[in-house]
């Protein structure tokens, strides 16, 4: 059933104060989500007051600092710090974002930092992406082909087809858009999510790709595709700009476009 | 508390190949409605102020009954599609949903009988 509030064990209490060091002049302040498994604990929000004259300009850098210099416990992913490898995904004043690629200076006041709506928890701001990954994995995403290709050459692609590609190819599977989508928060468990369904729809349009139809098939369902409602916030969520919700419209032109009206 | 493998969860019983339709006949219908509803908005306004024997004498026409009865239908039929999707999304108890969704099903084929019978009784002037 639709559950408007979490667990009572789930729900995050005040936690520490950290404040600036002493002489600090341009202090922001940092809610951050802790919760560790160990414990036994409610989640709290600790606060931290950061220099930023003393610190890098994006969110993750503010994060690194704390890690750094005030609590070496926090727990985080993060890799490339430069918005491609979609690790340091996060709920950031409550836009879903990368931190690597988050200004501080975007954001105006408090700077509050959660880790990805209604995944699992796994430690402070790291959620549990199996069955993310699980629902990728689900769509067969490589290309599946019938032809046998000759031993000398390669699949070629016109560009004018290479081109359809732009726009799906660049999503880092991040998962900024399907944890930020309603109807992953409820249906989840079946519905594939938009990000899921961009890279779906990367290979339903792939010219090289000769498993159109079956990938069609498997996605013909009210649940693992029809549950997009055209909320849209997949879209305005998405870090690198792209668009799941019209790959998703567009999909469902494809299954329509089969039937014959 | 399940060894199942997370793929095979995804998986599950598989797709069920038949989404499109429900989709299709939801947008199919709101187009229809579109036009039917401009067409009740225009008999009642033709009719504002009339008698009761005007309105009958306007229902007797084959035309406006039909139409009448066609627009119960697909307001009935549309609103189950709708109201499917909502129970769908938000009820998760299986024997609860199970139920919601015969009893919409139900109620819409009901109120869609009780509408066309009472534009057939004005209209054959029973």
């Amino acid at each position: 059933m639709l559950e408007l509030r979490l667990n009572p064990e789930s729900r995050p209490v005040k936690g520490q104060k950290h404040p600036a060091p002493e002489g600090a002049g341009n202090v922001r302040t940092f809610h951050v989500y802790r919760w560790d498994p160990d414990k036994g604990e409610n989640p709290r929000i600790d606060s931290y007051d950061i220099d930023l004259d003393d610190c890098g300009p994006m969110v993750l850098d503010a994060i690194f600092k704390i890690k750094n210099e005030v609590d070496a416990s926090l727990t985080f992913r993060r890799s490339c710090r430069e918005g491609i490898c979609g690790s340091c995904a996060m709920n950031i004043n409550g836009t879903n974002t990368l931190a690597c690629t988050k200004p501080i200076t975007s954001i105006k006041g408090d700077i509050k930092i959660n880790p990805l709506p209604h995944l699992q928890v796994v430690k402070d701001l790291v959620p549990d992406m199996t069955h993310f990954y699980a629902q990728y994995a689900s769509i067969k995403p490589w290309i599946r082909t019938q032809s046998v290709p000759l031993p000398d050459q390669e699949r070629l692609q016109s560009q004018e087809d290479r081109e359809k590609l732009d726009g799906l190819y660049e999503c880092i599977l991040c998962a900024c858009c399907s944890t930020s989508c309603p109807s992953y928060w409820w249906n989840g468990d079946r519905y594939l999510g938009p990000a899921i369904l961009l890279q779906a729809y990367r290979w339903l349009v792939d010219s090289r790709d000769e498993d159109t139809g079956e990938r069609l098939d498997a996605l013909d369902d009210p649940f693992r595709l029809y549950r997009c409602h055209t909320i849209m916030n997949c879209t305005s969520t998405c870090p690198k700009g792209l668009n799941p919700a019209k790959a998703i419209a567009e999909t469902k032109k494809m299954l329509l476009e089969r039937t014959g009206a | 508390m399940s060894m199942q493998n997370p793929l095979a969860r995804v998986r599950g019983k598989g797709s069920s190949g038949a989404g499109s339709h429900h989709w299709r006949s939801q947008r199919y219908s709101s187009l229809i409605l579109l036009l039917l509803t401009a067409w009740v908005l225009w008999l009642g306004v033709a009719l504002a102020g009339a008698d009761y024997a005007s309105a009958r004498a306007a229902m007797s026409s084959p035309f406006n009954a039909g139409m009448a009865i066609l627009f119960a239908g697909t307001v009935f039929y549309h609103a189950q599609l709708g109201l499917q999707v909502v129970i769908e999304d938000y009820v998760h108890i299986a024997a609860l949903e199970f139920a919601l969704l015969v009893l919409v099903r139900f109620a819409c084929i009901v109120a869609f009988l009780i509408s066309a019978i009472a534009t057939l009784k004005l209209a054959l002037g029973a």
